[in-house]
């Protein structure tokens, strides 16, 4: 194919890359979709047990104790989630008008969010009290609270590199990217938790 | 602007592109990230796993063929983890590798991109691969894998189970890089619809394998932690293990790792027919209806649904599923998107000129017609009178026969794929003399096992035959070792058209195919960065095949 010998400039709006958010669209994807293969065990054997319950089969038997998943932590673990969906959005849009100061204090927020999060998390498996090995509900809530963990804590060590490469000054106005592709990563973990609270707070 | 809106500007300066790294040939191999580089390394680890796995396929297929003595393995539990590890193997270790592989070297130069996504990662995605898939086969020699509970170490399991999960975690990022050079990588002007059908379909299955191969990983984590903690609720029941992850081997699973069969066929064809191929965008739509047929992850059979549940405590295997109308509808409906990307191949044959035999015509052809025959096996098994045939459920034991079918039709479309793109995979003609045999002996292996064993399953035997079966089923079954065999033929047969290639000399014309799109128009063998000049902005499908007839 010959070469351009004329090739119109681009409007500078268009020449972004936008690489890294769509990577990031298919990898925040590619994790809720272990969260949904994770919900669907979950729902799945415990429809079992309420059916076996009902028709007195063997191997039935109350989910959770009676107290064993208390309501206000996983609520709060909500609440949280959803707060910092407005402080990493903060972010992009301080990145987007150069507004530096509120940049960096939006993804102090946002990383102190979900290190709270992770921190309420792991009372919520501690305040459950039981062994993984216990039982069949104790097995599920340790590896969806497990697998919520690791999947926050990726997402804020995505922040994290983003927060330390705008404080190196390579994004602005023109080139947010990188913080808007970490906005979507973290948004995906906030929607996975709002199954996970109605699933184990709410219905349990 | 959307995140797939196409850019105004081809990407040689914008992607990170660096120069192969200095030093010795082991180093520069190690070190490099030029997806090139990256593609062959794929490839020849995918070659070489599969002339291993098809010796062990031939040692599983005389055990099976002679149940009675159990003369090659220790007993049931070592037969069933071969069985077991020529599954995870062929599938994660050659055949969704192979096609990585080609696409990684090839999707960028399609689109026109400067680079693959995330080079950097592509590389780091083989190298994980390739660390996973043989710390995996090397579980399996330590009594781990998916086995018999009695006759299998937790420790050595466990380590199956995280081999495999990474293994799945390399291939979802690599899948990433290469979706994303589709999306967000495309030259200017080259609109979705403009995108090469190989491509498109690389788009479509690595779509289709970021939706589903994470549903598999979630029940490997549950897998690992139940039999690390205490096995209570069976997940990490070693009898049960393969159980819960077979659907990812079987319908409509099955078809998710052969879409690229179709984006090379519908390649191919108009390129070697000379001819525009003609519907264009509906082959693109059945390629993706396809696409989304073979999501398999809701077609799981462990897990109960409260109308499978009786009162047989323990009674997991939830045959609902299998026999739904939405299986149902999955299977027949899987035949038309083929039936129709094949019809419109043959059509593109017919309207232009007849195309010399070579590898990758034969490779293309067959291994299309290899699929839609698997596709058509698919609806055989849900018909009723396949039940009504012999008195076992023909759904829960042909999985072995579609699975031969689609990696045979894989296996026969990536040697044509190959032979066809070796100019710009590896800088030379690959030897169509091999390619052909190559060709003949995955079409004949894909065949053989493929209907053999459908023919075996009607004839009462289970997919996991340890019992002694009937004089029909056993002649199947020595059929299916010559299958196996020719499976090592074929992976043979690949070296025969790679070599020639790679060690060629001769220097190529940048299109020795009058190829339609923008590969074609980068040198043989593409440099670092692909294009040697800014390409023009893309106005069609065939952006080289208009300037042809421009020229004539």
């Amino acid at each position: 194919m010959a070469a351009a010998t004329a090739v119109a400039p681009p409007a500078a709006e268009l020449s972004r890359n936008r690489t890294l958010i769509v990577g990031t669209a298919f990898a925040a994807v590619a994790s809720i979709m272990v969260f949904v293969g994770l919900f669907a065990v979950y729902i799945s054997l415990r429809q079992n047990n309420e059916f076996r319950i009902e028709n007195g089969l063997d191997g039935g038997k109350l989910w959770f104790p009676e107290g064993a998943v208390q309501i206000a932590p996983g609520t709060m673990m909500m609440f949280t989630t959803w707060i910092s969906v407005f402080t990493i959005s903060w972010a992009v849009q301080a990145i987007r008008n150069d507004d530096r100061r509120n940049a960096y204090a939006a993804f102090f927020v946002t990383l102190l969010m979900g290190a709270a999060v992770i921190n309420q998390m792991v009372f919520g498996v501690l305040d459950f009290g039981r062994a993984v090995d216990e039982s069949t509900p104790a097995l599920l809530l340790h590896v969806i609270y497990g697998s919520y963990i690791v999947f926050m804590a990726i997402a804020m060590v995505f922040v994290l590199l983003m927060f330390i490469r705008a404080v190196a000054g390579q994004f602005n106005s023109t080139n947010a990217d990188g913080v808007q592709a970490a906005a979507i990563y973290w948004y995906a973990a906030v929607i996975v938790y709002l199954p996970v609270w109605y699933l184990i707070t709410i219905t349990k | 602007m959307t995140a797939i809106d196409t850019h105004t500007e081809t990407h040689v300066d914008e992607v990170a592109v660096h120069a192969p790294p200095q030093g010795d040939g082991l180093y520069r191999l190690v070190a490099s990230n030029d997806h090139k580089m990256v593609g062959r390394l794929w490839i020849g680890a995918s070659i070489a796993f599969l002339i291993l796995l098809a010796v062990l396929g031939v040692v599983n297929n005389l055990e099976r063929a002679d149940t009675d003595a159990f003369s090659i393995f220790s007993g049931v539990s070592g037969y069933f983890q071969g069985w077991v590890l020529f599954r995870t193997g062929i599938i994660f270790m050659v055949v969704v590798p192979m096609f990585i592989g080609i696409a990684t070297a090839i999707t960028p130069l399609q689109v026109g991109s400067a680079s693959i996504a995330f080079p950097r990662l592509a590389a780091a995605s083989f190298w994980a691969w390739l660390f996973g898939s043989i710390v995996h086969a090397v579980s399996f020699a330590v009594d781990g894998g998916f086995g018999f509970a009695a006759n299998t170490r937790s420790d050595s399991t466990l380590l199956s189970i995280t081999s495999f999960g990474a293994m799945l975690i390399a291939l979802l990022t690599a899948s990433v890089c290469i979706a994303t050079t589709v999306v967000a990588l495309r030259s200017t002007g080259m609109t979705l619809l403009r995108v090469p059908t190989f491509s498109w379909s690389m788009l479509v299955a690595t779509s289709v394998w970021l939706f589903s191969f994470p549903v598999l990983l979630a029940g490997l984590i549950f897998s690992y932690v139940d039999l690390k903690y205490g096995e209570v609720v069976d997940f990490g029941n070693a009898d049960l293990m393969w159980d819960r992850i077979s659907w990812a081997w079987a319908q409509p699973q099955i078809y998710a790792y052969a879409i690229p069969v179709l984006g090379i066929f519908g390649e191919i064809i108009p390129v070697l027919a000379k001819q525009r191929q003609p519907l264009r965008e509906a082959t693109l739509s059945f390629i993706g209806l396809f696409g989304l047929l073979s999501f398999g992850a809701w077609a799981q059979s462990f897990y109960p649904t409260i109308e499978a549940t009786n009162a047989d405590a323990g009674q997991f295997r939830n045959v609902v599923i299998y026999k739904g109308f939405l299986y149902g509808a999955f299977a027949v409906a899987a035949v038309l998107p083929v039936l129709a990307v094949f019809g419109g191949g043959l059509d593109t044959i017919r309207r232009g000129s007849a195309p010399k035999p070579s590898a990758a015509l034969l490779g293309a052809v067959l291994g299309a017609l290899l699929l839609l025959t698997a596709a058509i096996v698919g609806f055989i098994r849900v018909m009723p009178f396949a039940d009504v045939l012999h008195e076992n459920n023909i759904l829960l034991s042909s999985t072995t026969a579609q699975m031969g079918l689609v990696v045979g039709a894989s296996l026969t479309a990536a040697v044509g794929a190959i032979s066809y793109w070796s100019p710009k995979l590896f800088g030379g003609y690959g030897g169509n003399g091999a390619g052909m045999g190559g060709v003949m002996a995955f079409a004949g292996a894909g065949a053989i096992l493929g209907l053999a064993n459908l023919v075996a399953a009607f004839d009462g035997q289970p997919d996991i035959a340890v019992d002694t079966v009937g004089d029909l089923a056993n002649t199947m079954n020595m059929l299916s070792i010559m299958g196996s065999a020719m499976l090592i033929l074929g992976g043979l047969s690949i070296l025969g058209v790679i070599v020639p290639a790679a060690t060629s000399d001769e220097t190529l014309p940048d299109d020795p195919w009058e190829g339609h799109t923008l590969e074609w128009a980068a040198p043989s063998p593409p440099p670092v960065g692909n294009f040697v000049e800014p390409l023009e902005p893309v106005l069609s499908a065939e952006p080289l095949l208009d300037e042809l007839e421009e020229v004539n």
